[in-house]
C-alpha cells in the first residue's frame, strides 16, 4: 500500500468516526447534522481517492483483492445511507456509518497483511466485467446489510417510517445483487464456458439470492407476517455475511477450493 | 340443479376437474415458491459443507482416482464413503437437487400464466371515473371535504389538489356532479411478471443447452496439430501460435493463441483469449482452457537432409515422436537443468542413442541431427449452446422487470364530488396506493381549494 492510499484510507476512518460521533451526539437539527453530512461526504470522497490511488499503482481497476472490495462495500455503506436518509434525521446514516467504520475496522486491522497489498488480477480475471460484477456486489452488500439490519431496528421499535427505508433499501441492494449473479455468469460462460460451476463463493451468493427472494414472496403472504419474515431477513443477513467473511474459514476447515479466494 | 353421481363419467370428470384445478392452485402457489427457494438454497449451502466433485475431471476423466484419493486422505475411507452413498459429494446432480429445481422453475412459469390475465388487464384495462363503493371495501383510505361551491368549484379544487402531488386527473361531468381517477406507473405493476418471465427464459435456455448444446474439451495441442469438432467434422481448428504476454516483473498479463479455422474448404485466422472465446462456424465457440510446454521437433540426417520439420508435440511430461527409419525419438527437459533438453532414440524398444543439449540448439544423435525447440501447447474447451440467446434475453428481462418492480410505483386515487362534498380515496398500501405524505398533502391542498372548512378523513374499513 503506497503513502497516498494509507493517507486517504486513513482520513477516510477518521471523517466516518467524527461522522458518526456528530451523528450520536448532536441534535437532529443543530449544527450536528450539517457537520454529520459534510464528515460523511469527505470520508466517502477519501476512500474514493484511495481506491483510485489504488488503480493508478496496479494500473488496473482497483476491485481486485479482499482489501479494496471491503472499502468499496463500506463507501456504497455511507453513500447508500446518505441517499436514504434525507428525511429520516440521521438513524439509516448511523447504521451505515457504523457498518462502514466495521468494515473499515477489517479491512485496515484484522485483514492479513498479505491481503492488504495490491496486486494485479490473474489474466483470468483481467476483464471488463471485473469492475461490473465486484462493483455491483459491493453496492448489493451495501444496500441489503443496511437494509436488514434497519428492517430489524424497526421491527424491534414498532417504526413504520424506518421500515419504508429499510424495504427500500433491501430492494435496491437486491436488485443489484442479481444483477451481480447474473453478470459474473455470463463473464464465467465467457472464460470457462460455462454459467455456473457451483464455486462455494457463487453458491453462497445464491443462498442469499434465494433467502432474500423468499422474503419478497413473504411479504405478500399472510401467514408470513412479522416474525417469520424477521427471520428470513436475519437468514439473509447471516449468509450474506457468512458469503463475506466465514467462507474463507469454512474453505481452509474442509479443504474447498474457490476462484473467488483470494 | 342436477346432481351427478361420482361414479357416473360425468362425475368422473368433474372430480378430475377439481383434482387438476387444485394442482394448478398448489402449483401456482406463491407459498410454494417460498418454501422451494428455502429448500433450495438449504440444499445448496449444504453442498458448500463437503468437497464437490470437480466438474473438470468429470469432463475430461482425468483426475478422478486422484481427487477420490486426497478425499480419503482427508476423511477416512469409511466417512468418505459414507458421504459418497449420500450423494453429498455431487449434491447438486441429485435427483433430490434437480427436482426442487425443476418444481421451482415450474412454479414460476405457473404463477406467471395464474396471473398474466389479471394483469394484462390491469395494463389495458383504463380505469373509468365513477361514484365512490358503497360501502368502501377493505384496505381504502377516504377522505370528505367540504366543497363550498358547485361543480366547477369542486373540479378546480380536483385539479389544483392532483397537480400537487404530481398527477392529472381525468374527470368526467355527472349533471351536477363528477368524478376523476388520477393515476401514474399503472405499467409498474407488471415489473413482477416480467421478472418472473425472465427467468423462465433463463431456466428455457440452460435447458436447450443441457437437450441440444454439444461441449469437449480438446487433448493437448501443440503448433501445428489440428482438431476437428466431433458433432461438426467439417469444422477443424489448428493450433497456429501460443504466446503469454508479460508484465516487467515477469507475471502474466495475457494469454493469445492464433487457430486456423478451417470450414468447407476456406481457412480463416482467429484469435483466442482468456475471456474471449473466438467465434467459429456453425455457432460453434472455442474457449483457451489450459496450456503448457510443448517442443518444436526439426530432424535432419548427417548430410543435412531434412527428415521431419517442425513437429509440435506436448512435453506432457515427455514427447514421442515416430520417424520414417522406423526409430521413434523421446524428449523430455533434462532434470535439474533450466533451458535444456535430453533426446532418446529408441529402436525395437532398446536405447539406441541419447543427449542433453540446450533447447534450439542441434544435438548429434547417431546419424540424426535433431533441434529440439521448446514451445507450448493448447487445451481448447469447444462448444456450441443453442440456449445462450435465451439466456442472454432471459437476464435482461429480468433485471428490467426488476428493475420496474421494485424501482417504480403504481399510485392512483380516485374522487368524486356534489353539491357540498368531495370524496377522495385511495389503497391504504401497496400497489396502487398514493403513499402516506402525498395523500395527507393531497387531502390538505383539496381542503384548502374547496374553501371550506377542513373536512374529515375516515380511516379504511
Amino acid at each position: 500500500m503506497n503513502a497516498a492510499e494509507a493517507w486517504a484510507f486513513g482520513g477516510a476512518g477518521a471523517l466516518w468516526a467524527g461522522a458518526l460521533a456528530a451523528a450520536l451526539l448532536g441534535r437532529a437539527r443543530g449544527w450536528e447534522e450539517k457537520a454529520t453530512l459534510a464528515l460523511a461526504a469527505a470520508g466517502s470522497a477519501c476512500t474514493l481517492a484511495g481506491l483510485g490511488a489504488r488503480g493508478l499503482a496496479i494500473q488496473y481497476w482497483p476491485l481486485t483483492d479482499r482489501y479494496a472490495f471491503t472499502q468499496a462495500f463500506a463507501l456504497a455503506t455511507v453513500l447508500t445511507a446518505l441517499a436514504l436518509d434525507a428525511r429520516d434525521r440521521h438513524r439509516v446514516l448511523r447504521l451505515g456509518l457504523g457498518v462502514a467504520l466495521a468494515l473499515w475496522a477489517d479491512a485496515q486491522w484484522l485483514l492479513p497483511l498479505g491481503l492488504r497489498r495490491a496486486a494485479l488480477p490473474v489474466p483470468a480475471l483481467r476483464h471488463y466485467w471485473l469492475p461490473l460484477h465486484a462493483g455491483s456486489a459491493a453496492v448489493a452488500y451495501a444496500g441489503l446489510t443496511l437494509g436488514s439490519l434497519a428492517a430489524v431496528w424497526a421491527a424491534r421499535q414498532g417504526d413504520g417510517a424506518l421500515q419504508v427505508l429499510a424495504r427500500r433499501a433491501i430492494r435496491w441492494g437486491y436488485w443489484w445483487l442479481s444483477a451481480s449473479i447474473f453478470l459474473g455468469a455470463v463473464w464465467a460462460r465467457q472464460t470457462w464456458a460455462r454459467f455456473w460451476g457451483w464455486d462455494p463463493k457463487e453458491t453462497w451468493s445464491l443462498v442469499t439470492w434465494l433467502l432474500y427472494t423468499a422474503w419478497f414472496h413473504a411479504l405478500g403472504l399472510p401467514a408470513w407476517q412479522g416474525r417469520r419474515q424477521a427471520v428470513l431477513l436475519a437468514l439473509g443477513l447471516a449468509a450474506l455475511g457468512f458469503t463475506f467473511f466465514g467462507l474463507e474459514w469454512l474453505a481452509r476447515q474442509v479443504g474447498l477450493f474457490s476462484l473467488h479466494l483470494f | 340443479m342436477k346432481a351427478t353421481s361420482p361414479s357416473s363419467p360425468q362425475g368422473a370428470r368433474a372430480g378430475l376437474e377439481a383434482v387438476a384445478r387444485g394442482a394448478w392452485r398448489v402449483l401456482s402457489a406463491e407459498s410454494l415458491s417460498l418454501w422451494l427457494l428455502l429448500a433450495l438454497a438449504f440444499l445448496s449451502a449444504l453442498g458448500t459443507l463437503v468437497p464437490q466433485w470437480p466438474p473438470s475431471a468429470a469432463l475430461a476423466g482425468e483426475g478422478a482416482a486422484e481427487w477420490a484419493a486426497a478425499l480419503e486422505a482427508r476423511y477416512g475411507p469409511r466417512l468418505a464413503s459414507f458421504l459418497h452413498a449420500l450423494g453429498l459429494l455431487d449434491l447438486y446432480g441429485t435427483p433430490l437437487f434437480r427436482a426442487v429445481l425443476v418444481a421451482l422453475v415450474a412454479n414460476g412459469l405457473a404463477c406467471t400464466l395464474a396471473r398474466w390475465r389479471t394483469q394484462w388487464r390491469i395494463l389495458r384495462a383504463r380505469p373509468r371515473p365513477a361514484p365512490p363503493p358503497d360501502p368502501f371495501p377493505p384496505g381504502v383510505r377516504v377522505a370528505r371535504v367540504a366543497l363550498s361551491g358547485g361543480a366547477a368549484a369542486g373540479e378546480a379544487a380536483v385539479r389544483a389538489a392532483c397537480r400537487c402531488v404530481g398527477l392529472r386527473p381525468r374527470v368526467e361531468r355527472l349533471g351536477e356532479a363528477g368524478a376523476f381517477v388520477a393515476e401514474r406507473g399503472r405499467w409498474t405493476a407488471s415489473g413482477t411478471l416480467l421478472g418472473h418471465l425472465g427467468l423462465v427464459l433463463v431456466a428455457v435456455g440452460l435447458a436447450l443447452g443441457l437437450a441440444w448444446g454439444e461441449r469437449a474439451r480438446t487433448p493437448p495441442l501443440a503448433g501445428g496439430q489440428e482438431y476437428a469438432l466431433p458433432w461438426a467434422p467439417d469444422v477443424a481448428l489448428r493450433v497456429q501460435e501460443f504466446r503469454i504476454e508479460r508484465y516487467p516483473d515477469g507475471h502474466a498479463r495475457a494469454y493469445l493463441l492464433q487457430v486456423a479455422v478451417t470450414h468447407g474448404g476456406t481457412e480463416a485466422v482467429r484469435e483466442v483469449r482468456l475471456g474471449a472465446p473466438a467465434t467459429l462456424p456453425g455457432g460453434n465457440l472455442a474457449f483457451l482452457y489450459g496450456y503448457g510446454p510443448a517442443v518444436r521437433l526439426d530432424v535432419r540426417g548427417v548430410d543435412g537432409t531434412p527428415l521431419l520439420s517442425s513437429v509440435s508435440q506436448p512435453l506432457a511430461p515427455s514427447a514421442s515422436l515416430a520417424l520414417p527409419d522406423g526409430t521413434s525419438l523421446v524428449v523430455e527437459r533434462a532434470s535439474g537443468l533450466p533451458g535444456q533438453v535430453h533426446v532418446q532414440r529408441w529402436r525395437d524398444g532398446a536405447l539406441e542413442a541419447e543427449g542433453t543439449g540446450p533447447a534450439g540448439e542441434p544435438l548429434a544423435l547417431g546419424d540424426l541431427e535433431v533441434r529440439a525447440t521448446l514451445d507450448w501447447y493448447v487445451v481448447l474447451d469447444v462448444s456450441q449452446d443453442p440456449g445462450f440467446p435465451w439466456v442472454v434475453a432471459g437476464v435482461l428481462v429480468a433485471l428490467a422487470g426488476a428493475g420496474v418492480a421494485l424501482g417504480g410505483r403504481w399510485r392512483q386515487v380516485r374522487g368524486f364530488w356534489r353539491e357540498g362534498e368531495l370524496v377522495l380515496w385511495t389503497r391504504e398500501a401497496g400497489s396502487g396506493s398514493l403513499g402516506a405524505r402525498a395523500w395527507e398533502r393531497l387531502v390538505r391542498e383539496a381542503t384548502l381549494a374547496c374553501g371550506g372548512p377542513p373536512g374529515e378523513e375516515e380511516p379504511g374499513p
